[in-house]
């Protein structure tokens, strides 16, 4: 189970990719893709590299104004595990 | 910006 102490990046068979159809960014991997809303997006972009959780909560929520620092960490976990269940993370725990 | 609960739809590329 990722927690904030875990370090994550996406996994190296997975591309974040702009689809140019649908005008959204997409996470693409063998035979599949998840499209991904803005918050989304704004997540998977910083999960190009290795880093924790607790300072990829940080840097997202750094550029919200309008949400609780609580709810995002909240959120931008829900997202990541949801992401792992689908092996398209790498995570060391520490 | 504002922040919505993030979230995406699964595609099948093929």
């Amino acid at each position: 189970m990722i927690d904030t102490k875990a370090r994550v990046r996406l996994a190296a068979r997975v591309r974040l990719r702009f689809d140019r159809h649908s005008g959204k960014h997409v996470l693409l991997y063998p035979e599949r893709g998840l499209e991904l809303n803005p918050s989304g997006e704004r997540i998977a972009a910083l999960l190009t590299e290795l880093r924790s959780v607790a300072e990829l909560v940080e840097l997202v929520a750094a550029g919200v104004s309008d949400t609780p620092r609580a709810v995002v960490e909240r959120d931008v976990l829900a997202f990541l595990r949801a992401l792992d269940a689908r092996g398209l993370l790498e995570v060391e725990s520490p | 910006m504002s922040w919505e609960t993030p979230s995406f739809v699964e595609i099948n590329m093929n």
